[in-house]
């Protein structure tokens, strides 16, 4: 099937005083229609940044410095900002971690759906304002009628992060990405966040990059998952390829490094060090000083991502192998 | 075992000021009426989430918090009133103590048949009232006020706390020496520079971190690296029990997994006892030896370990435990979604205070409240379904 969003060799560096940071470093994947791809990653592994360049909104002195995105056939690096603002929040729109800063404080949910409606359809505002209820049932908020002129102090933060999707989902967009979308939340309200999403994509068959640090909550969204670390892919295949048959080291132990509560554990497998300073970071692995399998070959270069199985790429010399 | 911390009816509300004149307008029912013992060399697990009281019962513990009502026994001593303006304190003692032992001893009869009634603290506290006291109120009550200052400190030095923040918990401005250093020097467990610098280099061996980084600053240290900081701080008071109150919360994945691990190391080799403060049922598992479950002020489950993740009986902790996602993509699990949000702990619902988002509430649920039962050996759950 023909990828909806197909990122090519991107690469997104932080030009600082102290040095240059490869935040995002050579990342390809493609996200066919109707298909979850999860991005899993510690703090500064750069799923934020590769989402972010994909939405075109990274700042100075941030720049995009490599690589292609092709939404639909076209490379939005190269189409001008005013065109970009017909994709952005129309055809690729974004749901962000905490939902108290991604909306206005000032303006009611109503106001604030309204406005994305508006602003990307021809529609009046009488239109508008029945879309918008539409949507705020579409996630479930209870007397929408009543809470389109409710502010977002008056909304907890399941709610307020229901009445972002909503936003986001309101013009019907061939990719949705959600970056950490339910991490500022308590378990049984991520639950049902998490409930809602999944029942509005099977119903919707809206693409979607699910971002996350959390691996059982990856494992509960994501058809696809790509692993990153460092500011590069370094596993990336099925959800099953990744929980069942990790091969590169990294994602190896980290799966082994979570306590989990459907199993019992004498003890936590830890992955020794630090995650990399990322200022002029040398050209090799950049999991390499943590990694139990280096070799002589690992100082040499960076690996490429590898296909070693259809469809499950990892990017290491020494894969994982078997049961070891 | 003995219990090294005993909580009884721990009751935290905080008020809520309005209008010119601040006058109270309601209150906000933190911590409702929970008890609960910690005992020696175990981790206590105490789980729940925001808003349910969890971090406000470790610190009214720690007595950062003053307890609106109720009484915190640390080692056989009755803390409550240690920090107390000393009015407060006697008015404390006297209600607690003195009224009640002459009530008692007016039903009791005699002496004797008092003492065999009361035990622990209650019983040693009686032995001093009647027998070094002789039954006089004035010197009970200097006998119970003496020596305050030691007995603040001993209780400081006993209780330690490792924070979740490991970026605001430590002062930028103090070197690593200053920071784990001051609390051995101000309890005289060490004089003069030299053993400063000894003691800071064990314990930050003893947490993985080189001694020659006794001068560096927070800054220099990575997250993972600033929280062994947290715990090495926390160690060189040489304390009885640790709260650790989301201590591994803001630390990533495979930073998370050292640090727990370093804190079992650390529980075996110096006999420690924490208090392990979690949202993460996950994490708890893995370090608890018992668990207690939290739902807006109150205790809903308390069991060991085994018997909690085996068999949760609550209909809350099994609805919390379904939440978790596991990290398996062909599980299937039956999810329990709860409806709606945690209520506010302002005016929370009446009788069970869970019935509002209950699966199982029926009438009973708003009308009575359920009291924590133990419907299996050490195993307590406040549902009426159980």
């Amino acid at each position: 099937m023909e990828a909806v969003l197909s990122v090519k060799n991107l690469s997104t560096y932080f030009y600082m005083e102290e040095g240059v940071v490869a935040a995002v470093d050579d990342v390809s994947f493609d996200l066919a229609p109707q298909e979850v791809l999860g991005i899993v990653g510690e703090t500064g592994s750069g799923k934020s940044v590769t989402v972010k360049s994909v939405m075109r909104l990274i700042k100075s002195p941030g720049k995009i410095v490599n690589g292609q995105i092709i939404y639909k056939g076209t490379n939005i690096l190269e189409i001008p900002e005013n065109e970009m603002y017909k994709i952005r929040g129309k055809e690729i729109s974004m749901v962000f971690q905490d939902p108290m800063t991604s909306l206005n404080p000032l303006y009611t949910i109503g106001d604030q759906l309204m406005e994305t409606i508006i602003q990307h359809q021809s529609v009046s505002k009488s239109e508008a304002y029945k879309r918008a209820v539409e949507m705020l049932q579409l996630v479930q908020i209870p007397e929408p009628e009543k809470r389109m002129r409710s502010y977002p102090f008056e909304f907890s933060g399941g709610m307020r992060q229901r009445a972002v999707i909503a936003i986001a989902l309101s013009c019907n967009p061939s990719v949705l990405i959600a970056d950490e979308p339910t991490t500022a939340l308590d378990v049984t309200i991520q639950a049902q966040i998490l409930d809602l999403m999944r029942s509005l994509q099977e119903r919707l068959k809206t693409a979607m990059i699910f971002i996350t640090h959390d691996l059982g909550v990856i494992a509960s969204m994501a058809h696809k998952i790509m692993v990153m670390y460092g500011g590069k892919q370094v596993e990336f295949g099925s959800a099953e390829d990744i929980f069942y048959r990790p091969i590169h080291p990294y994602t190896n132990m980290l799966l082994r490094s979570v306590p989990r509560i459907d199993r019992k554990i004498d003890r936590l497998q830890s992955i020794p060090g630090q995650p990399p300073r990322m200022i002029d970071i040398p050209k090799v692995c950049t999991f390499l000083p943590r990694c139990p399998k280096r070799t002589e070959k690992c100082q040499t270069a960076i690996p490429p991502m590898e296909e070693i199985e259809p469809g499950h790429f990892v990017r290491c010399f020494n894969p994982v192998r078997g049961d070891e | 075992m003995k219990p090294l911390v005993k909580i009884e009816h721990l009751v935290k509300y905080f008020p809520i000021r309005a209008g010119i004149f601040k006058r109270i307008v309601a209150w906000v029912k933190a911590v409702d009426d929970v008890s609960f013992d910690i005992f020696e060399g175990e981790t206590v697990g105490l789980v729940g989430e925001s808003g349910c009281g969890k971090t406000t019962i470790g610190m009214t513990l720690l007595r950062l918090y003053e307890p609106t009502s109720g009484r915190i026994i640390v080692a056989d001593e009755d803390t409550t009133y240690y920090f107390l303006p000393s009015s407060k304190a006697r008015s404390y003692l006297k209600k607690n103590y003195v009224e009640r032992f002459q009530k008692l001893l007016k039903e009791k009869g005699s002496l004797d048949s008092l003492m065999n009634s009361l035990d622990g603290v209650d019983r040693r506290y009686a032995q001093i009232f009647f027998a070094d006291a002789k039954g006089s109120t004035t010197r009970f009550l200097s006998l119970m006020l003496s020596n305050m200052d030691e007995k603040r400190k001993k209780f400081r030095r006993d209780l330690q706390i490792v924070f979740q923040d490991p970026y605001s918990s430590l002062n930028p401005r103090l070197r690593v020496k200053t920071i784990v250093g001051e609390g051995p020097l101000t309890h005289k467990l060490v004089k003069g520079e030299k053993e400063v610098i000894e003691k800071v280099k064990t314990v930050l061996e003893d947490v993985g971190i080189s001694g020659e980084y006794i001068y560096r600053f927070p800054h220099e240290f990575s997250g993972g690296q600033r929280q062994r900081i947290g715990v090495a701080r926390a160690l060189a008071l040489s304390p009885k029990l640790i709260i650790a109150d989301e201590a591994v919360a803001a630390l990533d994945v495979s930073i998370r997994s050292q640090v727990i691990n370093l804190m079992k190391d650390l529980q075996k080799e110096h006999k420690l006892t924490y208090l392990f403060i979690s949202h993460d049922l996950s994490v708890i598992k893995y370090v608890s030896d018992r668990v207690i479950v939290m739902y807006l002020g109150k205790i809903v489950e308390s069991a060991p370990k085994k018997d909690l993740f085996d068999r949760p009986l609550h209909p809350y902790t099994r609805a919390l435990m379904s939440a978790i996602p596991i990290p398996n993509p062909n599980i299937k699990k039956e999810r329990i979604i709860l409806k709606g949000d945690v209520p506010s702990p302002i005016n929370p619902p009446s009788g069970c205070r869970f019935h509002t988002r209950c699966y199982m509430s029926q009438e009973i649920c708003a009308n009575a409240e359920p009291q924590l039962r133990e419907v299996e050996p050490k195993h307590f759950v406040a549902c009426h379904f159980v």
